[in-house]
């Protein structure tokens, strides 16, 4: 022990002695590991990390898929329930410790304190079971937690806020315990404030901060209701379970429970009859939650890997760089080491030295590294999530993350410290002590080139695989997607969070249309439930008249105002657009895109949403295939229908659902001139309209359009920027080895030019050298890169795994890079003086 | 002390076998103070890394206060001369970034002494080279002399029996270099067995034996013939 410190003492005072060395190698360390780290911290924070609750390894989703927000029908494997399907679980399914409930969505509510004059602020709120609370075994920070009491009908309104909320958006204000907020205009009485560290069940950005009772939906939401409909599945279920083994008796029995419900309540599914085949097909399965409902994890779990992936692959070639640099160091030091051989130290000994010292760089490396990361993380985060208030990812470095980057800098100091430590430790000392001038022989040369090769290599497949991606991205941007987004703005907004019912709505387009279209600079103007790539749209069956209902097809829908294809952009293909004739008591009509009824011609041709009503549209026009899914998807069938006209049905869920898609989510304009004056005047007349609707969000919609690219965008450039980081190393390394060599060769060079070499071949001869580890690099590196691109593949949009343009560019780069870094100590080589070599000989 | 028997040692050069050490038979007892001479390339370093047990590489039967070092394995060899064996170096090659007392106290460490057992035996040897004032400085802030007398403090502390010294005061001016050669002499004196090979008659005089080598053939020993000992000229 006592050895190990003086050897951790001399490892300090040699790293101390040499700062030029420690600097590059602290450095080098710093940018590999910190890159690792950062993305652990993200890996951690999103894959790994446990939800701050009791025993969260307990904790099972019901359904193992992420979805959102509702749906009817067959699921087949299930996820979301409804409320009426969650209390038979609840109630029916043994063995389970406990079932709790929690809105799969959000709903947007504005928030006011009661007898306070200030504006409402838009919040988000979720629905929970009266036992959400106590069975993830969340504590208050202050007054209460809901209970099953509260979750009642007739039971008193009241909710729970997030500890940030609390802070955030009401100043910490003690008094709002016990007080009354009206929440779009219902008074609810704040009874608790959860734990500070429990955002909810749900790891995304921004969650929701109020917890509201599941029975207060129905007063809250009047035309959606939605917690009072059986077929309406809306909410995620939690079970706790005692431990794993537990785990396939519960799942039977749940999915056993679920066929059950189903067998009892066939008439709530639409469509044909439903048969015991159908019901038979019903399943679901549980997926631990242990870190919450992750609809993170869900994003960016793929992203997460690939860019962890790339960042151990820069981290290797720092390793590749720093054994570069030990080797380098080691031969430097023979001698040392062969006086300290002879003055009887054992192999081993001078190993352990060795490896010390390689371990404390890694460890200052390391230390550097988790500021690195720390600022990475930030960034990153702020780079994916943009606007978020509040996150769930903490970039600070947790324990974990410390754990990890200090069992990392271990494990890299071995990986870079093993080798050189191996060689000098084995010199001969003989050969060291009789002095550096007569010996030619280096034992480490062969190993640095060979590190210099592997560097190359993995920088070519880092540098293709960006390249890769940042072809596929530019697909992604570029594709057409059947709108003009130029030139217009979007904005989100929330009516029914300002307390208006599906009765209030006709006055409020009126308002819209009376205002908006005479704006000055806005040419043109629409809303809709839904525009182009906004993220979200309704889905349902579609059934026509005469077709067997069995063959059903689904669709894409939005119901829109007059003008809109002409606000967006979308191109009229065929009959006509919704326009202003297409009114409350004028017959109801739809206009689809070119994907719908797809074969057929479509104008005439009616259809309808229930296999009951086939007839519901009449079909008056066909538009573009604009893209409303995500940018990978092909285009969805579509069709459109005009805001103020409404489907008459009579089942509750029917009309509910028909009331639902004329809240106008999305106002689009089409303006002239400066972006920001319009946005001013459209704020300005929003305002005079209703300053109660909140204004979720207003963009431009090439910004709109930008966001659905934001986790593309990111990979691609951590991936470039970890490519060009692997290239600096790998040039740096090839400097380092060519500098070296260049060094002991001197009087060599010296001789040569003695006997008549021009300064112009030494030149080409170093440079050469250097390139030709270069270009085996790059053979060996091709390989890696088709490799890289194939498991690529799918993740790739409208791009081939096989990119000739990207390989040679990437090549190139790393070619250019290789000549710079080989020049610098080609030309000194160049200018050695003869005499002055020689004498040093 | 040591007896060397038809010790050969050669280097591959391409294709061809180059000698260095050519049979070599030789005694040498204890408290001798033996001086090795020749020419550049005669063989001289390469005799005395044979006899420090820095080269592996040689043929023949070494013997070495009775232990047959030629059968030893490496691990061995390394921790006899650990034991018995002590070198200086013409260029010193003290450990620049140590201090001298440091620098002396290398020999110690690998030994596995307790700390107070070497601090104590480093404060000897210290003031036993009246050094003392100097323990704390680096070997760039000595002079060449001072140097070679912190090298010959390291290479003794350890009470080696077998004292070898590779052209001890080739980097001394004549005055420093008599300093050191009277130390060596005083060693002797106290018992240390001194192998030293130069290129200095005048340093030669300090020993009480001279052995020649040329083209890596012993062929002159100044000692009485006795034995197996003494000069196989082809």
């Amino acid at each position: 022990m006592p050895t190990l410190a003086q050897d951790l003492r001399y490892a300090a005072r040699q790293l101390r002695t040499s700062p030029g060395f420690t600097l590059t190698a602290v450095l080098t360390l710093a940018l590999g590991l910190g890159a690792t780290t950062a993305i652990f911290t993200l890996v951690y924070q999103v894959l790994l990390r446990s939800l701050p609750v009791a025993h969260p390894e307990q904790l099972y989703k019901v359904g193992k898929e992420v979805t959102c927000c509702q749906m009817g029908g067959f699921q087949d494997d299930w996820s979301l329930f409804s409320t009426e399907l969650y209390r038979y679980l609840r109630d029916h399914t043994p063995g389970v410790a406990g079932m709790a409930a929690v809105e799969a969505g959000t709903v947007n509510v504005s928030a006011r304190e009661a007898g306070e004059n200030a504006a409402a602020q838009p919040l988000g709120a979720r629905f929970v079971s009266g036992n959400y609370f106590p069975l993830l075994g969340v504590v208050p920070y202050a007054g209460r937690l809901l209970h099953p009491k509260d979750d009642h009908e007739g039971a008193p309104p009241v909710l729970v806020l997030s500890y940030t909320l609390w802070q955030t958006k009401f100043g910490a204000d003690p008094h709002l315990l016990g007080s009354t907020l009206l929440l779009t205009g219902h008074p609810f009485t704040v009874v608790g404030i959860a734990a500070a560290s429990f955002l909810g069940e749900r790891n995304q950005p921004d969650p929701a901060g109020l917890w509201l009772p599941l029975a207060q939906e129905t007063a809250l939401e009047p035309d959606q209701k939605i917690n009072d409909f059986p077929a309406s599945n809306w909410l995620d279920l939690l079970v706790r379970l005692p431990n794993k083994a537990a785990v396939p008796g519960a799942q039977q029995a749940i999915a056993g429970e679920l066929r059950q419900w189903i067998s009892a309540n066939r008439g709530l599914f639409p469509g044909p009859d439903v048969t015991d085949k159908d019901v038979a097909r019903q399943t679901t399965e549980l997926a631990s939650a242990s870190g919450g409902i992750n609809d993170l994890r869900d994003k960016y779990e793929g992203s997460l890997k690939l860019l962890f992936l790339v960042a151990g692959f820069v981290l290797l070639i720092a390793c590749a760089n720093l054994a570069n640099l030990l080797l380098v160091r080691g031969v430097a030091r023979r001698q040392e080491l062969a006086v300290r051989a002879a003055l009887g130290a054992p192999r081993g000994r001078l190993l352990r030295q060795m490896l010390v010292e390689a371990l404390l760089l890694a460890l200052l490396g390391g230390a550097a590294a988790i500021a690195v990361a720390y600022a990475g993380t930030r960034g990153i985060v702020a780079l994916a999530m943009p606007g978020v208030a509040v996150n769930m990812i903490n970039p600070s470095p947790s324990q974990p993350v410390l754990g990890f980057a200090f069992a990392l800098s271990l494990l890299t100091g071995l990986l870079f410290g093993t080798a050189p430590a191996w060689v000098s430790s084995h010199a001969n000392p003989v050969e060291a002590l009789r002095g550096a001038n007569r010996s030619t022989r280096d034992a480490g040369a062969l190993g640095q080139k060979a590190l210099v090769v592997l560097q190359a290599a993995l920088s070519l497949a880092l540098l293709s695989t960006a390249g890769l991606l940042l072809t596929s991205l530019r697909h992604l941007e570029h594709q057409n997607f059947r709108f003009e987004p130029e030139g217009r703005l979007i904005l989100s907004v929330d009516s029914h969070a300002a307390g208006y019912s599906y009765d209030r709505l006709a006055g409020l387009y009126r308002r819209f249309d009376e205002t908006f279209p005479h704006l000055p600079g806005i040419e043109n103007f629409a809303y809709a439930t839904y525009g182009p790539m906004t993220g979200a749209a309704w889905a349902t069956n579609i059934y026509l008249p005469g077709v067997d209902v069995h063959t059903q097809d689904n669709a894409f829908y939005t119901d829109v105002s007059p003008r809109y294809f002409e606000t967006v952009g979308t191109r009229l293909l065929l009959g006509r657009g919704i326009a202003e004739q297409d009114t409350e008591t004028s017959p109801h009509v739809a206009v689809v895109a070119r994907e719908f009824l797809k074969g057929k011609q479509p104008v005439g041709q009616h259809f309808g949403v229930y296999p009951n009503r086939s007839e519901s549209y009449e079909i008056v026009g066909v538009v573009d295939d604009t893209k409303y899914g995500g940018p990978t998807e092909p285009p969805h069938p579509m069709f459109f229908a005009p805001i103020a006209q409404t489907v008459i049905y009579t089942k509750d869920r029917e009309i509910a659902n028909e009331h639902a898609t004329h809240f106008p989510n999305a106002l689009i304009f089409h303006y002239r001139g400066d972006e920001s004056a319009a946005a001013a005047s459209i704020r300005a007349a929003f305002k005079q309209i209703d300053p109660n609707i909140p204004i979720l969000k207003m963009r431009s919609y090439p910004d709109q359009l930008s966001e659905n690219f934001t986790q593309e965008k990111l990979v691609v450039r951590l991936t470039t920027l970890f490519g060009l980081l692997a290239l600096l190393l790998a040039s740096i390394g090839l400097y380092g080895v060519t500098a070296y060599a260049v060094a002991r060769r001197t009087s060599e060079i010296g001789i040569r030019m003695a006997l008549g070499a021009s300064r112009v071949r030494v030149l080409a001869m170093i440079v050469r050298g250097a390139l030709a580890q270069t270009l085996l690099g790059l053979a060996l590196g091709l390989p890696l890169c088709l490799l890289a691109a194939r498991l690529l593949a799918h993740t790739l949009y409208q791009t081939g795994s096989f990119q000739p343009l990207v390989l040679v560019a990437g090549a190139l780069l790393l070619l250019c890079a290789a000549l710079i870094a080989a020049l610098v100590p080609a030309r000194r080589a160049a200018s050695i003086d003869p005499v002055e070599a020689l004498r040093t000989e | 002390m040591i007896a060397l028997k038809q010790i050969e040692r050669s280097y591959k050069t391409g294709a061809a076998q180059t000698f260095v050490l050519r049979n070599i038979n030789l005694t040498i007892r204890e408290g001798d103070f033996v001086t090795v001479m020749g020419p550049s390339g005669a063989g001289k370093s390469s005799l005395l890394n044979v006899l420090a047990l820095l080269d592996d590489e040689w043929r023949g039967e070494y013997s070495l206060d009775g232990e047959q070092v030629h059968a030893l394995s490496r691990k061995g060899r390394a921790e006899l001369a650990r034991r018995r064996i002590g070198m200086v170096f013409q260029s010193y090659h003290l450990l620049d970034d140590l201090t001298v007392a440091e620098n002396i106290d290398l020999p110690l460490s690998y030994k596995n002494l307790p700390r107070a057992e070497r601090q104590a035996m480093v404060a000897d040897t210290l003031d036993r080279f009246q050094i003392v004032g100097k323990k704390d400085l680096y070997p760039s802030q000595l002079s060449g002399g001072q140097q070679q007398l912190v090298g010959i403090a390291r290479a003794v502390i350890h009470s080696p029996a077998l004292l070898l010294a590779d052209e001890p005061t080739g980097n001394l001016h004549s005055a420093q270099a008599a300093e050191i050669m009277q130390l060596f002499r005083t060693l002797n004196e106290q018992g240390t067995t001194i192998v030293q090979v130069t290129h200095s008659e005048l340093n030669a005089t300090y020993g009480r034996r001279i052995l020649e080598l040329r083209d890596g053939w012993l062929t002159r020993d100044t000692a009485p013939a006795q034995g197996a000992s003494g000069v196989h000229a082809s």
